[in-house]
């Protein structure tokens, strides 16, 4: 038990406050990600990061897992926003040289290469058919502006995860 | 008094002054200070042998101002005035010099600079001496009658109390019928008792007592005068029935085509135009809905006035207003329940079957929509899976900060609701903590947690959907045991958060009342003196000072009674000491202390042929606002006029050594 990794999560999430966090599981009912990774439980990191114990969340890379969804942010009556210290958790991961998962790498290298994170595809509606921009008349996507500085940056910001 | 002779005590305290700094040698130094007679000190200043000490010498040497420099004057200074009293002396010639709490207390480490602090602080006291007077306290009788605002279970309570002590209530409630929300609940816990049948024989009660007169379908509207002797300003909103030629036989509301959502059902029912608001009202009298009635909305009908046996009906009903003379004022309006249609993920007031905590007590009621009988909304079919949602909007940083109070209660006597109704339902409890705090309420939670098909789930949902067939599709996380669990359920009850009533906000400013970050009505003390508020003569009952559930209401209820009966049964007011006056001459009419005044103590009158202000010695409190607000210092404070505190001042920078 160890307060510090509270204290600098508590710094990047301002003005939330995790500290605050009475275990509802209120963010966990909602989670997008838990209803496809069980294992994944917002209101358990938020306890584990009260408590310091951070090192399981960072060795088994749980935290990301989470979609960004940010509905866990809406509902929560404390506003500890736990979508934020899981945020948090992961520069925190980063900068303590924990290695990010593998398809990072891939959306690293879509970045650099594409401008997106990931490249359009084909979804199937609930009729089974097949959908993609062309059949929704949508236009080609026009790949953004992608500096060349960029992957210089997103070597250093991901701790060389994209080579 | 042109000769001033003052006599100066320096108290040890045993070893909290004694044993920091020397207070002989405090003593020492003052006897050299100007106006200075006798000086000495002694062990315990507030002990018999201490007072007797400074009685005698008072006597002897012809004393006229006495300074005590021993702990805060809020510990001492009565029982040294009452020394002053004792040897003829006015009790404001007094000055305490706190040099415990002020210096030794706090200087512990430094006592050579803690010893210079305390002759500093007796010099000061000792020139402010010479410029304290005589001041004498005036009582004003008080009424004796008392007007209860709000008539639920609280105001009843009150009312009850007061009246059995002699004392005249008026009670004020603005429905047209006493009872409040308790009214409105099947059943009480933790004992099961049902509402109705324990509430209103307290009704009827208060109906027959020779010292109460109800002002039903009423509002405070105005309120002036101070403690002792207010005047309150009633409003009788126009029922369109003359109550006194009323029977309350009912035949106009028989009759009567009109319909409107019933308020008493929370909506659930249907009531007519003109209606009771529940078949035991007290007063059993009926009003007319000008917003339903046909007559009032389209000009036809009439059948109200065509049927009543009596002629009561009376379209063309005004507003009356009237003025009631009382001592005290007790508050004792209630609470309201939190708009749930604001915690949008749960669907209240979108999904029918989304249902309050209150909702189910008027479905599980005899006299309520359903006969008593708990049916769902949507379809009127039994459910036969029932979850309960605790904390709905309460604890909640996004609706209300605090806890309701009587929701964990609640939710478990609804889980009884349930069972004894529907025995093979299955009944989901949502909790995040269960809070059985009052008496029997553990036992009460033990019983129901262990009744077959009832789940107590560690969790809280997030959102609610609505399937095709109405009922209620949602996911909640079971910490208990580390699942997510599917749930769908035919009712969903919310147990949800609660406020102050909406319209609180003008009679609070009315009766000048503080109020908490909630909105409730701020209290003297939260521990000490509940029941009391900062304004004199104003008592608060039952939840206007936050949630209550009803042995707490009650409670709170009979005391804040017992604290009015004791502020009436005194007979009198007294001014306090520390009022403001003013210097007639130097005063130029210029009001700006009348705005500034709390409690609205100051008026500006002509007076010889100039404009001046006056100060209502028995409404005044001495706060000193308008002291310090008057430019020209014609406005001061007894015992903190400017030459007394400069005085001191010139003493402490330096000025006078």
């Amino acid at each position: 038990m160890d307060s510090r990794i509270l204290n600098e999560v508590r710094e990047l999430v301002k003005p939330h406050s995790p500290q605050y966090c009475y275990q509802c599981a209120k963010c966990t009912s909602a989670c997008t990600a838990t209803k496809v990774i069980p294992e994944y439980k917002p209101h358990l990191i938020v306890a584990l990061t009260r408590l310091g114990s951070v090192k399981g969340l960072m060795e088994s890379g749980i935290i990301w897992a989470c979609t960004e969804c940010w509905k866990c942010s809406e509902y929560c009556p404390q506003d500890v926003a736990p979508v934020e210290v899981v945020i948090a958790l992961k520069n925190l991961s980063i900068a303590m040289g924990y290695k990010p998962p593998e398809d990072l790498k891939v959306m690293a290298k879509n970045v650099v290469e594409l401008g997106y994170v990931s490249p359009p595809i084909e979804v199937l509606s609930k009729e089974f058919e097949m959908y993609g921009r062309e059949a929704l008349s949508l236009p080609e996507l026009v790949k953004p502006y992608v500096s060349e500085g960029t992957p210089t940056n997103l070597k250093k910001l991901l701790g060389g995860v994209y080579e | 008094m042109s000769d001033v002779r003052i006599g100066v005590y320096v108290c040890h305290c045993g070893k909290n002054i004694g044993g920091v700094i020397n207070p002989a040698k405090v003593a020492e130094h003052a006897g050299k200070l100007p106006n200075v007679v006798i000086s000495r000190d002694y062990v315990y200043m507030c002990s018999s042998p201490g007072q007797l000490l400074i009685e005698e010498d008072i006597k002897k040497y012809n004393l006229n101002r006495v300074i005590v420099a021993a702990c805060s004057p809020r510990m001492h200074e009565p029982t040294f005035q009452g020394v002053l009293k004792r040897a003829g002396l006015n009790p404001w010639l007094l000055q305490m010099v706190n040099v415990r709490e002020h210096d030794t207390w706090v200087h512990e480490n430094v006592p050579e600079k803690a010893e210079e602090k305390a002759k500093d602080l007796v010099a000061a006291a000792v020139a402010r001496a010479a410029h304290l007077y005589e001041i004498n306290t005036v009582r004003a009788p008080v009424v004796k009658s008392a007007v209860v605002i709000g008539g639920g279970i609280a105001g009843i309570r009150a009312s009850l109390d007061l009246a059995n002590a002699g004392i005249k209530v008026y009670l004020i409630e603005k429905k047209q019928s006493i009872g409040g929300k308790m009214a409105q609940l099947d059943k009480t816990f933790p004992t099961l008792d049902c509402s109705q049948c324990i509430l209103t024989p307290l009704m009827v009660d208060v109906s027959r007592h020779p010292n109460i007169e109800i002002y039903a379908y009423s509002e405070v509207v105005d309120v002036s005068g101070s403690a002792g002797d207010f005047k309150v300003k009633v409003r009788l909103k126009p029922t369109y029935v003359d109550w006194s030629k009323c029977t309350g036989c009912g035949a106009c509301v028989e009759k009567c085509p009109g319909r409107a959502p019933k308020e008493f059902d929370e909506g659930l029912g249907v009531r007519k135009a003109i209606y009771f608001e529940f078949p035991q009202a007290v007063p059993r009298r009926p009003v007319i809905d000008t917003e339903h009635c046909l007559w009032f909305t389209k000009g036809i009908c009439k059948v109200c006035e065509k049927v009543c046996p009596v002629g009561a009906i009376d379209y063309k009903q005004v507003e009356r207003y009237v003025e009631l003379n009382v001592g005290a004022i007790v508050v004792a309006i209630g609470y309201e329940l939190y708009d749930l249609s604001k915690l949008s993920e749960y669907g209240y007031g979108k999904f029918k079957n989304v249902i309050s905590g209150l909702q189910l007590e008027r479905l599980s009621s005899a006299d309520g929509p359903t006969r008593g009988k708990i049916l769902r909304p949507s379809d009127g079919k039994e459910p036969k899976t029932v979850g309960i949602v605790l904390c709905a909007g309460s604890r909640d940083e996004n609706h209300v900060k605090y806890c309701c109070r009587f929701g964990c209660a609640a939710a478990i006597k609804h889980v009884y609701y349930i069972k004894h109704a529907l025995p093979d339902a299955k009944v989901l409890v949502f909790y995040t903590d269960v809070r059985a705090f009052g008496k029997g309420y553990e036992e009460f939670y033990q019983k129901f947690r262990s009744e077959e098909n009832v789940f107590f789930i560690r969790g809280r949902p997030a959102e609610i959907f609505e399937g095709r067939d109405g009922s209620l599709i949602f996911d909640v996380y079971d910490s208990n045991t580390n699942q997510l669990i599917n749930v769908r359920a035919d009712l969903v009850v919310l147990e949800g958060a609660v406020v102050p009533p909406k319209d609180w906000e003008p009679l609070r400013r009315i009766l000048k009342v503080s109020c908490d970050p909630g909105g409730f009505a701020l209290e003297l003390h939260p521990k000490l003196r509940p029941f009391e508020t900062t304004s004199d003569g104003i008592f608060l009952a039952g939840a206007i000072q936050g949630p209550k559930d009803i042995p707490d209401t009650v409670a709170h209820a009979a005391a804040a009674a017992a604290s009015a009966i004791g502020f009436l049964a005194k007979g009198y007011v007294e001014s306090v000491p520390y009022l403001a006056v003013v210097n007639e001459d130097l005063c130029s009419g210029c009001s700006l202390c009348v705005p500034i005044c709390p409690y609205g103590a100051i008026s500006v009158s002509e007076k010889e042929g100039k404009r001046v202000a006056k100060v209502d010695v028995i409404k005044c409190k001495g706060c000193g606002a308008c002291a310090a607000t008057c430019p020209s210092g014609a406005m001061q404070q007894n015992y903190f006029t400017d030459k007394q505190v400069l005085s001191e001042v010139v003493v402490l920078a330096g000025g006078a050594k």
